[in-house]
């Protein structure tokens, strides 16, 4: 047989198992078991296969154990972003050493909030990636871009089959001197910024960046900036825990720090009497 | 239980604009991105260029509203491969209807408006609903802002309807740079009463002698 | 034995990924996309709930001794909003041919211009214009089709061809009926009362054409979500014309001209004190 160069094949087992379509137990609970058969035979209609019409069920929609906030920023050598360890179970807080930041390829940082499990498999998606990107081996690597560009079509396309990711996605990298830094969140919404931050974040971390950020922040202040922030966000955010991860990402390559907890003041006096001068209803 | 289904969709805001002239159109949008209460950023490009003489300006879902500039700009390069020329601003008119039609059970939550110039060279503006049914215009405005913007357009610029008969000329009187200076006053008022408009208005200006983009300063609060 | 050139393609898939899949093919034959839930019906209610899709309408048509009349209000709504005053609501299927839009007016927008291309290709395939009933029955079948899917379609098709002046309405629910007189939309009540009041078989195209514009005037006049231009069509042997289109803000002061008010007392200058 005539071939024009040499190819591999993933066998067709393992094709099953990759494709989210065909992933065993990804739906914790169908809800209904009817399908819609009406667009059948109908002119002009085609339907498109996702969830549904497999088995005519309807994914739950509801998490079950779940980060809280993740923040990052540019500074002047890269990005630097932070998490907690946390993973809630509702409001229980069920693990308390999940690592919500990842490294993905050379150029990359990914943390995430919300569904751990979910992001456990994005990981995977990116492990699959990656590695077929390399089996190239042409020189050619996938920049921080072009991994949050993918992240935005799975979540986008996982939206449009109903079956999201429960994910909100900070992702943070360096690639030729360019800094980048973006966000996805659970439906596909995606934008780039200086500095992002998810769920509880975008409402207490933000407007301190937005003060205080800077392009020209060095290691050491980006840090404290971020501790400050992360500071706010244990005080006011039940679901945070004290104990972190930060990571950095620069050209030099990624450094993930060994998880710590900052010191804490619980004696403002807010917390101390938090109902002191609040006139009651009766 | 009736499921909730509302998550599928999210309002991120925004307010686009558009003028036509006898040999210009300006096409405008806010940066803000935002849901509820909170901003995602400050500096989010509503507008895409999708051909030489034909620029999009969208507001609504982000995730939509980048998934259908994407779409249409991917056509347009189809095109270009098959036709060897760019697309005509009412041809791309017509296909951003059907490509929202043919959402029509699951629809883009997209509100969006479509400016540059034909083929004759005159300015042209078509404004559209979320599932496609489109409308040739002097002028409009889409998205959370075109409540408030609307009514002033209509007492700045309303020109005589084009279904009339006998017909009347229904072009803008107005020079560029004074719809340049409209675009940029109805921007700083809608500021001032929607809280998903705001930041910095994006500015597209389409001439016989190309596209240019400016940059105006919004209220940040 | 057949060549295997897919190492040739120039966008490699990834075996077995989620990279694959991501999005549409965008070289694929368009078709609807519909979306992934269980309850199809609850999701198009809420869906267009939230892109309140523009409508609200009067349009009317009839036959006569010389032919059809068509005419049309111009407005469009979205709930208490007006959308636009400015709609063709009266679209040119062919020069033989016309149809009328009331409800979603992307529906009517994208089915007449489908009934268009269809009527075309009939044509062409025949070597003769499509029959007003052919045409009408396309629609109604298509329509048909989608029943229960939320469409939302209120038309007239009216036209000449081999046996004469046509006219049909044809609906999203899957009716279709012929007749001689029609009114279509929110503002219909108000138009079939001037126009049942007023029409005779053997009218000129001068009175047919006065009657439907003071029909369409006085829905406008009495329906909120009908307004803008009265545009009126007359379709004979010879094709369709377009006879007039009138703000509906002046014709009220045709209909109504403003009388002057007799004076009952001159005012005087109260004397100087």
């Amino acid at each position: 047989m005539l071939v024009p160069f040499n190819y591999y094949t993933v066998p067709p087992r393992q094709r099953a198992l990759a494709n989210p379509k065909h992933r065993p137990c990804s739906a914790p609970l169908p809800l209904e078991r009817r399908a819609i058969h009406r667009a059948n035979g109908m002119e002009m209609v085609a339907v498109k296969d996702s969830a549904i019409s497999e088995n005519g069920t309807e994914r739950t929609l509801y998490p079950y154990v779940t980060g809280t906030s993740v923040i990052g920023m540019k500074y002047k050598d890269g990005v630097i972003l932070a998490a907690d360890m946390g993973g809630s179970y509702g409001s229980t807080l069920r693990y308390k050493s999940v690592e919500r930041i990842k490294h993905i390829g050379k150029h990359s940082l990914l943390g995430a909030s919300g569904e751990i499990s979910d992001f456990q498999e994005i990981l995977r998606y990116l492990d699959e990636l990656i590695l077929y990107d390399n089996m190239w081996d042409d020189g050619n690597s996938l920049g921080p871009k072009e991994v949050h560009n993918y992240l935005t079509r799975v979540m986008y396309n996982r939206r449009n089959k109903f079956n999201p990711l429960w994910n909100s996605l900070v992702l943070g990298g360096v690639k030729n001197g360019q800094k980048y830094l973006g966000m996805v969140g659970m439906i596909g919404t995606h934008f780039e910024d200086n500095h992002v931050a998810t769920g509880f974040g975008n409402h207490l971390a933000r407007p301190i960046l937005r003060a205080e950020w800077r392009e020209d922040l060095s290691f050491e202040e980006a840090v404290k900036l971020l501790e400050k922030c992360l500071l706010v966000l244990l005080y006011r955010d039940r679901s945070a825990i004290n104990k972190f991860q930060i990571a950095k990402i620069t050209e030099e390559g990624v450094t993930i720090s060994q998880p710590y907890a900052l010191k804490t003041y619980w004696g403002f006096s807010a917390f101390q009497n938090p109902s002191k001068g609040v006139e009651g209803s009766w | 239980m009736a499921l909730r289904r509302d998550w599928v969709y999210e309002n991120n805001g925004g307010t686009c604009v558009a003028i036509a002239g006898s040999d210009y159109c300006v096409i405008a949008a806010d940066t803000r991105l935002s849901v509820g209460y909170s901003i995602y950023t400050r500096d989010y490009s509503k507008i895409c260029k999708l051909a030489d003489k034909c620029v999009m300006a969208s507001s609504g879902f982000q995730g939509d509203l980048k998934a259908l500039q994407k779409n249409l700009a991917a056509r347009h390069l189809i095109y270009q491969h098959q036709h060897n020329k760019q697309m005509s601003c009412p041809a791309m008119a017509q296909l951003l209807s059907n490509t929202l039609y043919y959402k029509r059970f699951f629809p883009y939550y997209t509100f969006n408006i479509l400016g540059g110039l034909d083929s004759d060279g005159k300015g042209c503006v078509f404004t559209y609903d979320a599932v496609g049914s489109y409308e040739r215009v002097g002028y409009s405005a889409q998205g959370t802002g075109a409540g408030l913007i609307i009514p002033v357009l209509d007492n700045q610029l309303k020109s005589p309807s084009p279904l009339l008969l006998p017909a009347k000329d229904a072009v803008t009187p107005l020079l560029e740079s004074e719809a340049v200076d409209l675009v940029k006053d109805v921007f700083a008022s809608a500021t001032e009463r929607d809280i998903y408009t705001g930041d910095k208005v994006e500015i597209v200006v389409i001439n016989a002698s190309g596209i240019r983009q400016e940059l105006m300063e919004l209220r940040k609060d | 034995m057949k060549l295997d050139l897919s190492g040739l393609q120039s966008f490699p898939s990834i075996p077995g990924s989620a990279v694959d899949d991501l999005g549409e093919d965008l070289f694929a034959a368009p078709s609807f996309q519909l979306p992934a839930c269980s309850d199809f019906d609850g999701f198009q209610k809420d869906a267009i709930q939230m892109v309140k899709p523009a409508k609200g309408t009067t349009t009317l048509a009839f036959i006569f001794k010389e032919g059809v009349i068509v005419a049309a209000d111009s407005r469009a709504s979205m709930g208490g909003y007006i959308s636009s005053q400015s709609v063709k609501k009266i679209i040119e299927i062919n020069p033989y041919m016309l149809g009328t839009m009331a409800g979603g007016a992307a529906d009517c927008q994208f089915w007449h211009r489908n009934l268009g291309i269809k009527c075309r290709l009939h044509e062409l395939a025949n070597k003769r214009r499509i029959s007003v009933t052919g045409a009408s029955k396309l629609l109604a079948n298509i329509l048909y089709s989608y029943r229960g899917m939320g469409l939302s379609v209120g038309t007239m098709i009216a036209g000449w061809d081999e046996k004469g002046p046509g006219l049909y309405y044809v609906d999203s629910e899957g009716g279709r009926l012929k007749g001689t007189r029609f009114s279509v939309g929110s503002g219909s009540p108000y138009a079939y009362g001037v126009l049942d009041s007023g029409y005779r078989f053997d009218m000129t195209v001068e009175e047919a054409a006065e009657l439907a514009r003071r029909a369409i005037y006085h829905a406008t006049f009495r329906d909120g979500a009908s307004g803008g231009v009265a545009s009126v069509y007359h379709v004979g042997p010879d094709g369709w014309n377009k006879l007039s289109g009138d703000d509906v803000g002046e014709l009220h002061y045709k209909y109504y001209p403003v009388a002057p008010t007799p004076v009952e007392q001159e005012m005087t200058d109260a004397p100087a004190a």
